[in-house]
């Protein structure tokens, strides 16, 4: 291959990594600094084709691009036949009339189910009707925890929404056994040493500001009694319910931000997962690491690409001399491919140098002379 | 989304996949505008012509079964420009035949090169566009900008390839010749 047949392979590849995918062009370039020269004046023009290929629209265009499925559809629409217009126009007023009669049916269930549904409905209390000649309607406020409050001796009670109904002594076992089961399964977790406020926490953390919550409180009453009544507040039970709260939620925003920041910066990401491993689960700090590369913290932190790049350098026996690193020539010698010399490229004016503390390299970020 | 083709993106993007949509808008929007940018200089006739673009193809899908979506949105683009040409009157339409550029052999030292920063370039490259007679500019800005191959160009050109090789190598020996003078200029410049 001469220098002509070189330029113009050159000139017409398509993407940069077709030259080191052309072991002829490759050999060649190789042999001749004058064809390296211009492959490099290549691919500093291509780099800068491609910026202003990527340079993002003005808002309002990017707007009304996006808007474009949805306007043809109208037109579309707009020009259908008659009979069409006809359908659709059918087809959305009973879709209309469909949606209202669900609604007023629906609206309807709601009140009935709201106003009918007792526990005396389940099964297990079956015939609800005999359980429910069985009320005894409260004289009292509701949700009063006063065990000197009378109740009947041969009934358990459910008081809720100011109704208070039965429960048969089959559900009163079962409910029983439950409450067993559950005293059974935090007593393990406690054994297990399980912190079972975490889960405390969690619950805790999907409480609606404001809403009255519900617990079964089964210490309510010596006899057996089960009582549905508001949760204890915070004083009462020592938790701090609200400060949790809030902690919890700062503590998962916390982490849903570090996901973003990770999320929007995948480079960073990449960096971080290549960098050595003792680096990242010993903790060493910014500044031992800035230490151990012999330049400064504000160095090491201003681009975490050098770390890459040494790291690159070391694992490919490139490791040399002090001096500034072409990455030019690494992809025409076929080391890196041309995203790794984009995504590489120093910011202008700088250039990436190798230099040496001791026997341990290091990159640093230098002005160019 | 990220992987797939344009044409797939498109298939998608007609059974009303908004996220294909803005696939394919990201895809290709921003080299349209800059397609129509650089060669019409005028910020506002380019929007409306990049618009317009994804306004036709979306018309006139039907009009697209095979072949690269690519090469179809380009050609709709480079139509759009000709008749803006044609309209706009003053402006002489390119013509077929290309003048004789003598490939002087353009030569930069490396070092020159290396000192070019990348922003530089962008400029550079910004000012020589200007400089090109429209038929060049057109073939530049659809290999370079666009991102099209020399055989998707003789595509969009609807011409034969060998054609088309020899319209790019003629920008490109103009584009070159442009860009040598102003890195030259830069250097002497430095020098002074």
């Amino acid at each position: 291959m001469n220098c002509e047949e070189s330029k113009n392979l050159i000139v017409e590849m398509n993407e940069a990594d077709e030259v080191s995918s052309n072991a002829e062009l490759s050999a060649h370039l190789a042999a001749c600094s004058t064809c390296r020269q211009f492959l490099k004046y290549e691919l500093k023009m291509r780099d800068g084709f491609e910026e202003i290929a990527s340079e993002p629209l003005p808002a309002e265009v990017a707007r009304k691009i996006l808007a474009v499925p949805r306007i043809v559809s109208n037109e579309t629409s707009a020009a259908s036949p008659e009979w069409v217009k006809r359908l659709s126009a059918f087809i959305s007023s009973m879709t209309f009339k469909i949606a209202l009669a669900s609604g007023i049916t629906g609206f309807a269930a709601a009140i009935i189910f709201l106003r009918g549904f007792t526990p005396g409905f389940d099964r297990h209390s079956h015939p609800a009707a005999e359980d429910l000649k069985q009320v005894k309607r409260l004289e009292r406020p509701l949700f009063n925890r006063d065990s000197s409050f009378p109740q009947p001796a041969s009934t358990t009670t459910v008081a809720a929404a100011g109704a208070a109904v039965t429960i048969n002594p089959e559900l009163k076992k079962k409910l029983e056994t439950r409450s067993r089961l559950t005293d059974d399964l935090l007593a393990l977790k406690a054994e297990e040493g399980i912190a079972v406020t975490a889960e405390r926490k969690a619950a805790v953390s999907e409480h609606i500001p404001g809403a009255v919550s519900f617990s079964l409180d089964e210490n309510a009453d010596a006899s057996g009694r089960f009582a549905m009544a508001p949760a204890a507040p915070a004083a009462e039970t020592g938790e701090l319910v609200f400060d949790e709260a809030e902690q919890v939620s700062a503590e998962s925003d916390d982490k849903a931000q570090d996901a973003m920041v990770m999320a929007s910066a995948p480079k960073l990401k990449e960096v971080l997962r290549s960098l050595p491993t003792s680096a990242k689960s010993s903790g060493v700090t910014k500044s031992e690491m800035a230490d151990s590369f012999a330049v400064s913290e504000a160095e090491v932190i201003s681009d975490p690409r050098a770390v890459v790049i040494l790291k690159f350098l070391e694992s490919n026996g490139l490791v040399s001399e002090e001096g500034f690193i072409d990455l030019d020539d690494l992809f025409i010698k076929g080391y890196i491919d041309n995203s790794q010399r984009r995504e590489w490229r120093a910011p202008d004016g700088n250039d990436w140098y190798l230099t040496r503390t001791g026997n341990r390299p290091a990159i640093i970020l230098r002005r160019k002379p | 989304m990220e992987n797939m083709k344009p044409e797939e993106l498109w298939q998608k993007a007609l059974t009303g996949d908004q996220q294909a949509w803005q696939r394919l808008y990201e895809l290709f929007a921003s080299r349209v505008y800059q397609f129509f940018l650089r060669n019409t200089r005028n910020a506002d006739l380019a929007a409306d012509k990049t618009q317009e673009v994804f306004l036709k193809i979306f018309r006139n899908r039907e009009n697209f079964r095979y072949g690269s979506l690519k090469t179809w949105i380009f050609r709709i683009a480079r139509n759009l420009l000709i008749d803006e040409w044609r309209r706009a009157g003053q402006r002489e339409i390119p013509s077929e035949i290309l003048p004789d550029i003598i490939d002087s052999g353009v030569q930069v030292e490396e070092s020159v090169i290396a000192a070019i920063e990348h922003q530089q370039m962008v400029v550079y490259i910004d000012e020589c566009l200007d400089r090109l007679e429209e038929p060049d500019r057109m073939a530049v800005c659809l290999v370079y900008i666009a991102g099209l191959s020399i055989p998707e160009f003789a595509e969009v050109m609807e011409v034969p390839l060998g054609t088309a090789k020899t319209r790019v190598r003629h920008a490109r020996l103009r584009l070159d010749q442009l860009l040598s003078e102003k890195i030259q200029l830069k250097r002497f410049e430095k020098s002074v």
